[in-house]
C-alpha cells in the first residue's frame, strides 16, 4: 500500500490527508486489508448472509 | 463508620442507608473526598458532580426518613465512562471536538436505571477518544494510571471506569465493550466487569463506537454488586433499536444456587496460545477450583478479531467521517491514522465480514449446545507500562501489544455472547481476568461459577489503596 494509493484512495472520499500522514495510514490500512484476505480464504457457504438484520 | 471507607462494598452501603446507620449524604461525600485526595494521581475522572451528588443524596435520606423505599442501590456512589449522557454534561466521548456540543439534555437509560434504583452520581470518567483503544493513553485528557501501579494503564477504553473502582473512589461504574472495552481494564485493574449480551442493556443515549458491535455494562469488585447492578440495568427499551424485546432475567436471585448442571469447558486452541503464562495458569487454576477440564475448540476463533476489526474500524470511521474531512487535527493522534484507514476499507470486506459473523455465531452456538460457560484469560499479558512500545514479544511471536490486549475478549463481542472479566486472587504480582462466557442471555450462568469461584477465594478484587512499588504523589 503506497502513500500515492492512499491519496488516491482517500480523495475517492473527499477525505484529505496531508503527505505527512500518508504512511501511517498507508500502514494500518495495510494491515486491515491484509485481515480482509486472511478472511476471504475461508470459503462461506453462498447463501451466508451479512449479520445484520433489517425488519420493516 | 466502616461503611464510610474505601473497602465498602455496594451493597453494604446501600444496607447502612436502608436501616439509617448511615446516611447517604455521608457515604458519598465520602467518595467525594477520597476522589479529591487520589485522583490528581490516577485521572480516573474527567468530571466531578460534588453538588449535584450531595444533593441526590439528600433526596435519597428523605425518602429514607419518610419511610420510602430508596432502592436497591440507595446511597452507592457511582460513576460512568464520558460517552454516557448526564443531563448537564457535555458528552466527551473523551474527544476534545465533542468539548463544542451543549450539555446533554438528558441521562442515558442505563445512567437513568442506576439512578432509579437509588445510586448517587459522582462524576464521568476517562477512555480512549471514542472508545478507540484499549489503553486510555488519552492524548487531550491524559492517561488514566493503574491503581496497583501509576506506571502503568488502566486498559480501555473503559479505564476510568475500571481503574475508579479498583482505587475504591467508587464501588460501582459504567463502561461500554465494543472489542474488549469493559472486560480488559476489568482484567488490568483487577476488578469485575460485565459485558452483557448484545441488546441485554440499552444503549440508549450513549455515543456509539462500532454500533452493530456496542454494549454497555458494569463494574464492581464483587459479584453481588455486579449483578445487582445488571439487574437494574435490564428492561426492554424500544428506545434503542437493538435492544432486546425480552423482559428483565434477574441474577442476583441466582448467587446462591451453585453450580451443580453446569457444564464447563476450558477454551482451547486460539484461547490457549500468543499469552503469558500466568495468564493461562489463572484459567487452569479457576478450572482446578470448578472440577473443569474438558477443553473445547471454537472454530476460526483468530478470523473472528480480523473480521471484528475489519466492521469496527469501518463503522467507527464513517460514524466521524465528517470530522476526519474537516478537522482531522483536532483527533488524538492515537486514533486518527486508524480512524482515516478505516474510512478507506471497501465496502466489499466489510460485507464479507459480517457474512462471516454470521456464520461463525452459528459454529459457536453448535459448540455451546454441549457446554454453559466457558473459561479463557481475559487478557494475554497484566498491564503494561504506560507508552510503552508498540510491539510485544510472546512465546517467541511478535505481536501489537495494544490491540493484542483484546485477542481472547474480541471474538465473544463480535457474536455478542455475554462475558465476565473476574479478578484471579493473588495472582503473584499485576492483577489478571478469568474471563467467563455463555450463550445468549445466560447471564446467570455467569453470575453462578464467578460466585462459585469468589466463595471459593479464587477470584477477589481488594482495593489497590496503597500503589505497589510506587508512592501517591
Amino acid at each position: 500500500m503506497s502513500e500515492a494509493e492512499i491519496e488516491r484512495l482517500a480523495a475517492l472520499l473527499g477525505l484529505p490527508i496531508e503527505p505527512e500522514s500518508r504512511a501511517a495510514v498507508a500502514e494500518n490500512l495495510a494491515g486491515l486489508l491484509n485481515a480482509a484476505r486472511v478472511l476471504a480464504e475461508l470459503p462461506l457457504p453462498d447463501d451466508a448472509e451479512p449479520a445484520p438484520t433489517f425488519r420493516p | 463508620m466502616s461503611v464510610l471507607t474505601e473497602t465498602a462494598s455496594a451493597l453494604d452501603l446501600a444496607a447502612a442507608v436502608a436501616s439509617r446507620r448511615a446516611s447517604a449524604r455521608a457515604i458519598v461525600a465520602a467518595a467525594l473526598d477520597r476522589i479529591a485526595k487520589r485522583d490528581g494521581e490516577l485521572n480516573c475522572f474527567t468530571a466531578i458532580l460534588g453538588e449535584r451528588a450531595l444533593a441526590d443524596a439528600e433526596r435519597i435520606d428523605r425518602v429514607i426518613a419518610g419511610g420510602g423505599d430508596a432502592g436497591p442501590l440507595a446511597g452507592v456512589p457511582f460513576a460512568v465512562k464520558n460517552l454516557f449522557d448526564v443531563a448537564g454534561v457535555t458528552t466527551l466521548a473523551g474527544s476534545r471536538i465533542y468539548r463544542e456540543r451543549p450539555p446533554a439534555e438528558r441521562d442515558a437509560a442505563a445512567v437513568a436505571a442506576l439512578r432509579r434504583a437509588g445510586a448517587v452520581l459522582v462524576g464521568c470518567l476517562n477512555m480512549d477518544e471514542y472508545a478507540f483503544g484499549f489503553t486510555t493513553e488519552n492524548t487531550h485528557y491524559g492517561p488514566t494510571r493503574n491503581p496497583h501501579d501509576p506506571t502503568r494503564i488502566a486498559g480501555g477504553s473503559s479505564g476510568g471506569s475500571a481503574a475508579s473502582v479498583a482505587a475504591g473512589l467508587v464501588p460501582l461504574s459504567l463502561g461500554s465493550d465494543t472489542n474488549g472495552s469493559i472486560r480488559v481494564p476489568a482484567s488490568l485493574c483487577g476488578v469485575f466487569g460485565l459485558k452483557p449480551t448484545y441488546g441485554r442493556v440499552s444503549r440508549a443515549g450513549v455515543v456509539l463506537f462500532a454500533g452493530s458491535l456496542d454494549h454497555v455494562g458494569p463494574f464492581a469488585r464483587s459479584v453481588r454488586d455486579l449483578a445487582v447492578a445488571f439487574d437494574a440495568l435490564q428492561w426492554p427499551d424500544p428506545t434503542d433499536p437493538v435492544c432486546a424485546d425480552r423482559p428483565a432475567e434477574p441474577c442476583a436471585g441466582a448467587l446462591d444456587r451453585g453450580i451443580a448442571g453446569l457444564r464447563i469447558g476450558i477454551a482451547a486452541d486460539h484461547f490457549a496460545r500468543l499469552a503469558e503464562p500466568a495468564a493461562l495458569e489463572a484459567v487452569e487454576r479457576a478450572a482446578r477450583a470448578l472440577g473443569a477440564s474438558r477443553r473445547v475448540t471454537f472454530p476460526e476463533a483468530a478470523r473472528a478479531r480480523f473480521a471484528a476489526s475489519l466492521i469496527t474500524s469501518s463503522e467507527g470511521a464513517h460514524a466521524h467521517l465528517d470530522n476526519l474531512k474537516r478537522r482531522a487535527g483536532d483527533f488524538d493522534p492515537r486514533t486518527r491514522d486508524r480512524f482515516r484507514a478505516g474510512a478507506l476499507i471497501p465496502a466489499s470486506h466489510y460485507l464479507h465480514a459480517q457474512r462471516f459473523r454470521a456464520w461463525f455465531k452459528e459454529r459457536v452456538r453448535e459448540v455451546f449446545r454441549d457446554v454453559d460457560v466457558v473459561l479463557t484469560p481475559t487478557t494475554p499479558f497484566p498491564a503494561p507500562k504506560i507508552g510503552a512500545p508498540v510491539a510485544m514479544t510472546i512465546a517467541g511471536v511478535e505481536v501489537p501489544m495494544r490491540s493484542h490486549l483484546g485477542a481472547f475478549t474480541q471474538p465473544w463481542s463480535f457474536i455478542g455472547l455475554p462475558a465476565m472479566s473476574a479478578p484471579i486472587a493473588e495472582p503473584g504480582g499485576l492483577p489478571l481476568g478469568l474471563q467467563l462466557v455463555a450463550a445468549p442471555f445466560r447471564e446467570e450462568s455467569l453470575f453462578r461459577v464467578a460466585a462459585r469461584l469468589e466463595k471459593e477465594g479464587v477470584v477477589a478484587a481488594p482495593v489497590a489503596s496503597a500503589p505497589r512499588g510506587s508512592s501517591a504523589r
